[in-house]
């Protein structure tokens, strides 16, 4: 699961090498991932944390809502530990960091098949020492959003990227009907009246960003 | 260092971290399957692996300090 075919075909080609793991399919986005995993239940799935639409976060919960006895192992090139704990907190077993050099993506897998978790060695590291200082960030992203519920939260970052209900109903598997009222729901419980307003929030406080280009216009 | 949304800066990291960091990833992987291929390789691949995980770490982490990840809570 990455949206980089360069990234797919390596991890192919090192798995291809271990015995013990068959790559039954790949997917380019959060959308197909999802699709893929409910028809084809994999016993697990190795996700791209930066996906563009659905991110790896938000998949990995969609594909855990459907398959929960899928093990998730999420790629990142981030090491910071919101992106690690964000992750956790989704459902993944396990939080790889992309590296150049020799990988611990077989051995990791190899301990997530047995039942087990685990984190990059760089990532456990830094981990350990924001706990031991006593500042690891706990509280999700957006507090100002922290009256909606993770769903709408989700909802909510489509909308302010410019998604229809239409599109949102079809990447989170839901009725349009179903989209709307989130919508609703969302308006009246940030007290504003429009979309505009929702993307204004949602860019306000970091849930979104606006999409690359939009500051050269 | 860390700009707004609409920050050219916060671009350019983004740019970095999506585009940039995966196809170095990517060829680090390729090189690691050189490498188990053809182990006669193994020292010029390994040191051309440390050179490449060099760059990575530092697109990675000026990367994250012009465009932090999506998961940063906004402030910190």
């Amino acid at each position: 699961m990455d949206d980089h075919k360069i990234m797919r075909d390596g991890i192919k080609a090192i798995l291809g090498r271990a015995e013990d793991f068959r790559v039954v399919g790949e997917a380019e986005t959060g959308t197909d991932a999802v699709q893929y995993v409910k028809t084809h239940k994999p016993d697990m799935v190795l996700m791209d944390i930066g996906l563009p639409g659905l991110n790896g976060v938000e998949t990995t919960a969609e594909i855990l809502r459907h398959h929960p006895d899928c093990r998730v192992v999420i790629l990142s090139m981030y090491d910071d530990e919101h992106s690690v704990v964000s992750a956790v907190r989704a459902g993944a077993r396990a939080f790889i960091l992309k590296r150049a050099s020799d990988t611990d993506l077989v051995d990791a897998l190899r301990i997530v098949a047995r039942g087990g978790s685990y984190l990059s060695p760089q990532v456990s590291d830094r981990l350990l020492t924001r706990i031991q200082k006593g500042n690891l960030e706990s509280k999700p992203a957006t507090a100002a959003l922290d009256i909606l519920s993770p769903r709408e939260l989700q909802v909510l970052r489509m909308v302010a990227d410019g998604k229809t209900s239409k599109e949102i109903a079809v990447m989170l598997d839901l009725r349009e009907q179903t989209v709307r009222s989130y919508r609703k729901t969302m308006m009246k419980k940030l007290g504003v009246n429009n979309v505009a307003g929702l993307t204004q929030l949602a860019l306000s406080t970091g849930l979104t960003q606006l999409p690359r280009g939009a500051a050269a216009e | 260092m860390r700009g707004k949304p609409d920050d050219p800066l916060r671009q350019a990291g983004k740019t970095l971290h999506d585009d940039v960091a995966p196809l170095l990833a990517g060829a680090g992987l390729q090189l690691q399957i050189l490498r188990m291929d053809h182990p006669q390789t193994a020292a010029q691949v390994t040191e051309v692996l440390a050179t490449l995980e060099d760059a990575m770490d530092r697109v990675r982490k000026l990367s994250q300090q012009l465009a932090p990840s999506p998961f940063t809570p906004p402030g910190t």
